[in-house]
């Protein structure tokens, strides 16, 4: 390839990553035309807004907690452990990441209608403890994938070593491979209470849209939206928006590169 | 000192058999063997970090089959050193010493790292070593807790060919005197002849999970006992029949060439291996006896052509075909004075008394 033809062929590519680029800016200015920074303000320190911002965090670090828990030992097995039906165990898992959302949460719904999921309905189905089932089941798998990852760039070894030199296996766990691992769960940590920070559809159909009840961040902007209080929904998708440039950067930052799942 | 009694894994298609070999205390044993012979499994196993499917692992005495890797106090230097990279050199040194009071763990480490050369990087960063240096601290590392056996994987592998060369002149003090100091039995693999005839007290040749042979440097040099242990080692191999035996001359017929040896056990219509060090032969352009010195022994001497001259840093190998096919090491220089060129014609001229004989399995 030429030079010329190699300037063409790098224009072009770059043209469309960058008319993207525009059409996004373009999006999130337009929300500034309907709202004005005195609207924004009192938007944002409203009452039902400030409840939203309160109850999505309390929430998503809940369910955030309750996924590492389960997901720092799973990813672990899929990592170093080979089984029979590994790979029937890994499809299943992939399941909450390639279905929408909001299946998942009208399949938790039909759950809890059923004989196995009776005794615990009233415990999830509109009520608080449902938003962080609904965000725990959408984050947990894309957890996993996450640290799997981050456990099949640990060489084994290490804690080959660690055992000659006198650490059992749960020793050499905790010295050895957690504290590399360290960065990687740490960013799969904040990709995954970002995630639960802004889940709607599982959350919509599993707790409702129950206003100063399950109105979390997102159900906030649908709420507003179907009110047609276009002000408050800028508002709050401002915050979504600030708070996801912050946890991109923070990943970045952690890990050394950009998101990629 | 260890023992290994009948240890047998199976690993998908790869198998472990019957390894056997004993070690004296404060030895050094070295296994070389060719890339997937299984001479990491072997230590593995060793190390506890494999379960063998049949026989027994004592250390000192004690059967340590069953015990996991932390109980057997066993120091291990993988390949590539699997130094921890969340840690300074003095805390991966320092790593084994989980128990010790810091007062005693401090000065047991500095008193390692200062035999060996490296308190002088004790806070660096593992990521800024070169790799002479790493291999230190993974000795240190693996030494610091007074192991009663010490696996050594290929330590100069992940090493460039200069640091490696480099590194070969302390090979012996590292690897050898060091432990010996300290009274560590160590096991050192490698696929490389020179390591292993430098370090090795004992010397066990591992092909395809089997233990070919054990013995001294010598014994393995001059008696290879299979083709295999005698092509691994470079040397010339061929198989023939005993056809004459008058005293100690023995005549093998291989192919249509005779070839003399000197044994006193070799039997008339046996088949052998009859082997030949590439340093013992001497190419000469004229049929008379090219070395003075071997004018009074039974000499063979063959015409052959020239077939691969292969030239390395100090030295060629030159093989030749005479009937049979033969290969010749010699230095650059002689090389140039003799002008061979593939095609060219010479003799190839080298004592009975140089081939020994094997019986051929």
């Amino acid at each position: 390839m030429d030079l010329g033809r190699e300037k063409v062929f790098k224009l072009t590519t770059g043209s469309f990553l960058f008319a993207f680029f525009i059409f996004l800016l373009l999006i999130i200015a337009s929300l500034a035309l309907y709202t004005d920074p005195q609207a924004l303000f009192s938007a944002l320190f409203s009452g039902e807004v400030l409840f939203s911002i309160r109850l999505s965090m309390v929430t998503a670090t809940a369910a955030t907690a309750a996924c590492l828990t389960v997901a720092l030992p799973a990813a672990y097995t899929l990592s170093r452990t080979e089984f029979f039906g590994k790979n029937f165990v890994d499809v299943i898992l992939n399941i909450p990441i390639v279905t929408p959302p909001v299946a998942l949460g009208a399949a938790l719904l039909i759950f809890m209608n059923t004989p196995l999921g009776v005794g615990v309905r009233d415990v999830f189905v509109f009520q608080v403890a449902g938003i962080v089932l609904a965000q725990f089941t959408v984050i947990t798998a894309l957890a996993i994938r996450l640290m799997k990852a981050t456990f099949d760039n640990i060489d084994p070894r290490y804690e080959n070593v660690a055992r000659t030199l006198g650490y059992n296996k749960f020793q050499a766990f905790f010295k050895v491979t957690l504290p590399i691992a360290r960065g990687g769960i740490i960013a799969a940590a904040i990709l995954a209470w970002t995630r639960a920070m802004g889940e709607f559809g599982a959350t919509v159909m599993l707790a409702g849209a129950t206003r100063m009840k399950t109105e979390t961040l997102p159900i906030a902007i649908y709420l507003s939206l179907a009110t047609a209080s276009v002000e408050k929904a800028a508002a709050v998708i401002f915050i979504l928006i600030g708070l996801a440039v912050v946890t991109l950067l923070a990943f970045q930052k952690i890990s050394g590169r950009g998101v990629v799942l | 000192m260890i023992d290994v009694k009948g240890l047998s894994l199976s690993l998908g298609s790869f198998s472990l058999s019957n390894i056997d070999f004993h070690v004296e205390k404060g030895g050094c044993f070295v296994v070389v063997g060719p890339t997937g012979s299984g001479k990491t499994l072997l230590l593995e196993c060793i190390a506890g970090l494999r379960q063998p499917q049949a026989g027994e692992i004592w250390i000192e005495g004690r059967n340590v089959t069953r015990l996991p890797p932390e109980s057997r106090q066993i120091g291990y230097v993988p390949q590539d050193y699997v130094l921890f990279p969340h840690l300074t050199v003095e805390e991966n040194v320092a790593f084994g010493l989980k128990g010790k009071d810091s007062e005693g763990k401090r000065r047991k480490t500095a008193e390692i790292m200062d035999l060996l050369g490296i308190s002088n990087l004790k806070d660096r960063s593992i990521k800024t070593l070169s790799g002479g240096e790493k291999q230190r601290v993974a000795l240190a590392r693996a030494l610091v807790i007074q192991p009663k056996l010490l696996l050594l994987d290929e330590p100069l592998s992940a090493l460039d060919m200069l640091t490696r060369e480099r590194l070969r002149r302390e090979l012996k003090r590292m690897y050898k005197e060091i432990p010996r100091q300290l009274e560590i039995t160590s096991i050192y693999v490698t696929h490389d002849l020179t390591e292993a005839f430098v370090l090795g007290d004992t010397i066990a040749v591992l092909n395809s999970g089997e233990v070919k042979q054990v013995g001294s440097r010598e014994e393995i040099l001059s008696r290879p006992n299979s083709k295999f242990v005698a092509e691994f080692l470079g040397l010339n191999v061929l198989e023939g029949r005993v056809y004459k035996v008058s005293g100690s001359i023995v005549q093998v017929r291989v192919g249509e060439v005779s070839i003399l040896a000197e044994d006193q056990t070799a039997r008339e219509g046996v088949l052998v291996l009859a082997v030949v060090a590439p340093q013992n032969i001497i190419l000469s352009p004229e049929e008379k006896i090219q070395n003075p010195r071997w004018c009074s022994c039974r000499c063979n001497i063959l015409p052959g052509t020239v077939v691969d001259i292969i030239t390395m840093n100090s030295h060629a190998r030159i093989t030749v075909d005479a009937g049979v096919q033969l290969t010749s090491e010699m230095g650059l220089g002689y090389l140039e004075e003799l002008s061979l060129q593939i095609g060219s014609r010479v003799f190839v001229q080298f004592k009975a008394k140089s081939v020994s004989l094997s019986p051929a399995t």
